[in-house]
């Protein structure tokens, strides 16, 4: 049962890591996700027009932003069958929620949040500029009402009626103001590389400029943005805009090392005010009554409180201590889908767990013929059967299966120990001490881990299996010190936004620690992430797969199985694969008994 | 002699500065050679750039060599500041130790003293009547509770009193909101799994000093001259074999603020062992330091203060003047 702990804090600080560490680039995502995936896709539900009513079922009205020039597809609303909740009741206000989670939050500082919690967190005080759609990742309006894109400026029009928590307004200065303190040199933010290709930025960025030309505030509800460079994933970076009050922050130390009292006490213009925050145990908002969406949120507050322990996780929700969470490890599914009043969810699958292999360690590793040998030699359906719990599958390619560049032809590779073999065979004999690596206290990837090893066994090949501490892998694979680790720790595929492919993949990219260089991919890679429209980026992206998924610098064997739980009581949401799972619009949620 | 107390307490002190100065040096260089930047540990990887993470250690403070760092450390610490966290919200380290400290406190006295109540009378009996039933089966029942796994226990009781029965919350973040009567529910399963093998410790090192004690002469003097069993016990023999129970339970106290790290995670009880786990998976090196050193010096305190009680209340002790 410890292992069972250790192994979701793992699992779940590796999760955090690989969501944070989602880079700049990309195509913009404006078209959603096709409504007929093969998982279930919730309906999205809940409307972001200032006006809204607490509705229940109504699908989504994100505004078609115009734009003069490029074209900009319009957002579609999945409506595939919802085994979400939403549905019944009427929407009214009242009830609280206590949500578990299983690491603690570092900080609740808009400018540099970089992991799971504190990105939540930082959402539910301070909102977004842009949001993402939780069901299709499409970026829609949220502070920002409406966009205009002509080549490479956005002008973005603010909502009217948004003010912070304290009453003052926010205006197109905050916004500014929040993104320059990203960017700022001093923030040392891991949140700047996303506003890099800002006309400006990077020398801002970098120290040698006072300001960023291509932010312009041009009246206090309309802010112009102009690129150096086209950029594919602007939109979806600029839902990491969570603006701050200028008039508060002003010449203040933004960086995590700050000591200014804001960030104990934070004023911010999302859906729930900072009530308090006892350190290690309860963080508790209440409902921002001044918040832009009228009406909303329904629930009068919300308790964020950490289990660190997985097991004591799952046991509080089995006896009713919180209401809700996104941490349960897939082992206790058949328990609490035994408890009458908690709705159990599978949220869509991620980007795919498997090996990353050090190409420029080994000449051996090099050879492709080695690196598919090893994807032959592992029957993944029998793993998932055996160690995942009858919820995980066998995984496909780099890219999420739920995201609208998913290529859908593409199958997972078959299991057939012959060609297995026959691979190695050309490749000739495997040196001795190749050493697998994956994170201690990670159950399903030790587990996998020994399979890999008994697999490759058959083949001749005796490998060095080992565990190690998490800080440590990490260190290891950025620093490429690593034979074949395993991949999700610093990321090997896209789950949001495909564009993240470029820096993991392209020659030289900043977080390609596999050494992997192929220039037919490159030149796809910069094609893609200059390519506006998500139409025309589907068949360039299903080129890119086919090619990585051919070459394997990385296998993407397995998805994940996740556990999303919430009291039935609770209605009005759409469960998701973003990091937040089902809680990250907890303003439409509502209690209805 | 209470002169000679005195000397050899002010003695103590003085001797524990340079062992409490050393542990800080130790702990501060023993930190900094784990493997991986703490700014990496919390930065995620790929998303910084090795220019963020210059400009993050600068911040930090952490671009100084270390012994620079050490000693600028440690002109804060006499000043009685140690430090902001780098996780935990940038909280003040001091703070954030006497918030969780209490907590945890509570939570070993209350243990300690519910272990000694039960354990004295048992290892008194136990030794009046050896080789009895009751003596046999605290034997049996005490090895049990050093053999059984605390987490496995806590799991277990969270597992059947909680989940199944519904007797009692599964976690304890909420006792310290809770009025006096209510929170007796909170401490009840942390308190029955930091307990038991407390108590079969103290159990059988009470049976052992007891007996020990049963068997001298002064004692078949006291029977001979006609005093009561009873009388016997309480004034001759339960007072010499507690001397050594001093040691044992000033051993289990100085242990205050190491144990139940486990326990405390398990029931989310927010104390100091369960900050310093956060602390330590964080890479928050502030609050690892600050923990550390506050707890080692806890630790050192109280040795002191037992040695003192042992020789005010051995009167065979004496010392030099």
């Amino acid at each position: 049962m410890n292992e069972v702990d250790e192994m979701i804090l793992r699992s779940s600080v590796s999760r955090r890591a690989f969501m944070g560490g989602l880079s700049a680039t990309g195509a913009a995502v404006l078209l959603a996700a096709c409504g007929g995936s093969s998982n279930k896709t919730p309906t999205s539900s809940g409307s972001v027009s200032t006006a809204s009513s607490g509705s229940t079922g109504s699908t989504s009205t994100s505004s078609t932003p115009s734009s003069s020039g490029s074209t900009v597809g319009s957002p579609v609303s999945s409506a595939a069958a919802s085994t979400a909740s939403s549905g019944g009741g009427e929407a009214k206000q009242g009830g609280e929620i206590i949500i578990g989670t299983l690491g603690e939050a570092q900080t609740v500082n808009p400018f540099v949040a970089n992991e799971s919690e504190s990105n939540w967190r930082v959402k539910m005080l301070f909102d977004q500029f842009v949001r993402l759609d939780p069901a299709s990742f499409a970026p829609k309006p949220s502070i920002a009402k409406s966009w205009q894109i002509s080549n490479l400026t956005f002008t973005f029009t603010l909502q009217d009626g948004v003010k912070f928590s304290d009453g003052s307004d926010l205006t197109a200065d905050d916004v500014a103001f929040t993104i320059k303190g990203i960017l700022a040199k001093q923030t040392a933010s891991p949140r700047a590389t996303r506003f890099l290709t800002i006309k400006g930025g990077k020398e801002y960025n970098g120290g040698t400029a006072d300001d960023v030309p291509g932010i312009t505030v041009r009246d206090p509800k309309t802010l112009a943005i102009e690129l150096a460079e086209p950029d594919a994933s602007f939109l979806i970076n600029m839902s990491y805009v969570s603006p701050a009050p200028k008039a508060m922050l002003d010449g203040k130390d933004l960086s995590q090392a700050s000591k200014e009292s804001f960030f104990q006490k934070p004023v911010g213009a999302g859906p729930f005010v900072f009530v308090s925050w006892n350190v290690g145990g309860d963080f508790v908002a209440k409902r921002n009554d001044n918040y832009f969406l009228k009406g909303k949120p329904y629930l009068d507050k919300f308790t964020h409180r950490v289990i660190a322990d997985s097991q004591s996780l799952v046991n509080s929700l089995l006896s009713g201590d919180i209401d809700g969470s996104i941490y349960p490890s897939p082992a206790g599914y058949d328990q609490l889908k035994a408890k009458d009043d908690l709705n159990v969810l599978v949220p869509p699958f991620t980007s795919p767990d498997g090996w990353q292999f050090n190409i420029k360690k080994y000449p051996y590793l090099a050879k492709k013929e080695v690196r598919q040998a090893v994807c032959y030699a592992l029957d993944m359906t029998q793993f998932a059967q055996d160690s995942l719990y009858g919820l995980g599958k066998p995984g496909t390619g780099p890219i999420a299966p739920g995201s609208y560049a998913y290529d859908k032809s593409l199958k997972p590779y078959p299991y057939d120990m012959d060609k297995a073999k026959s691979l190695i065979q050309q490749a000739g004999t495997p040196p001795d001490g190749i050493k697998f690596t994956v994170n201690k206290g990670n159950v399903l990837r030790e587990d996998f881990l020994t399979y890999t090893q008994a697999q490759l066994e058959k083949l001749g090949w005796k490998i060095v299996p080992e565990a190690i501490e998490y800080a440590t892998l990490v260190d290891e694979i950025i620093h490429m010190n690593y034979d074949v680790g395993e991949s999700q720790e610093v990321g090997s595929g896209a789950t949001v936004d495909p564009g993240d492919l470029y820096q993991i993949y392209h020659t030289g990219g900043s977080e390609n620690f596999t050494g992997y260089s192929n220039p037919d991919l490159d030149k796809l890679l910069e094609q893609a992430k200059q390519e506006l429209d998500p139409k025309k980026q589907v068949p360039i992206y299903a080129q890119i797969q086919q090619i990585l998924v051919e070459d394997v610098p990385a296998t993407w064997s397995w998805y994940r199985p996740y556990l999303h739980v919430a009291k039935k009581k609770f209605k009005g949401y759409v469960d998701s694969s973003l990091e937040e799972g089902m809680f990250t619009e907890l303003e439409t949620w509502y209690v209805s008994e | 002699m209470s002169g000679n107390v005195l000397g050899f307490l002010i003695r103590r002190v003085l001797v524990a500065i340079p062992v409490i100065f050393g542990l800080t040096i130790v702990m501060f260089f023993l930190i900094h050679l784990a493997p991986g930047d703490p700014v990496e540990a919390f930065i995620s990887p790929g998303s910084a750039s090795p220019q963020f993470i210059e400009q993050a250690r600068k911040n930090y403070g952490l671009d100084k060599p270390l012994p620079v760092q050490y000693v600028i450390y440690m002109s804060h610490i006499v000043r009685g500041d140690f430090g902001t966290a780098y996780t935990f919200n940038g909280k003040a380290v001091l703070s954030l130790i006497k918030e969780k400290a209490w907590a945890t406190i509570v939570l070993q006295v209350v243990s300690i003293v519910v272990a000694l109540v039960i354990a004295i009378p048992l290892g008194i009996i136990s030794a009046v009547k050896q080789y009895s039933f009751i003596d046999n089966s605290t034997t049996v029942g005490a090895f049990i509770g050093w053999a059984i796994p605390n987490f496995w226990l806590a799991l277990l009781l969270q597992f059947y009193l909680s989940v199944k029965l519904h007797w009692l919350p599964a976690i304890s973040t909420s006792q310290s909101s809770a009025a006096f009567p209510g929170r007796i529910k909170y401490f009840i399963m942390p308190i029955i799994v930091l307990a038991l093998p407390s108590i079969a410790y103290f159990a059988r090192f009470m049976r052992s000093a007891m007996l020990e004690v049963i068997h001298q002469d002064y004692m078949t003097t006291a029977r001979s001259k006609g005093l009561h069993d009873r009388v016997v016990l309480m004034r001759h023999a339960m007072r010499n074999a507690t001397i050594p129970m001093v040691t044992v339970t000033g051993l289990q106290v100085a242990r205050i603020l190491s144990g139940a790290v486990i326990i405390e995670q398990i029931f989310a009880w927010p104390g100091l062992g369960y900050l310093a786990y956060q602390a330590i998976t964080q890479r928050d090196y502030p609050v690892i330091l600050g923990v550390t050193i506050i707890a080692g010096t806890f630790v050192i305190l109280v040795n002191i203060l037992v040695d003192v009680i042992y020789v005010i209340v051995d009167p065979r002790i004496s010392l030099p003047s």
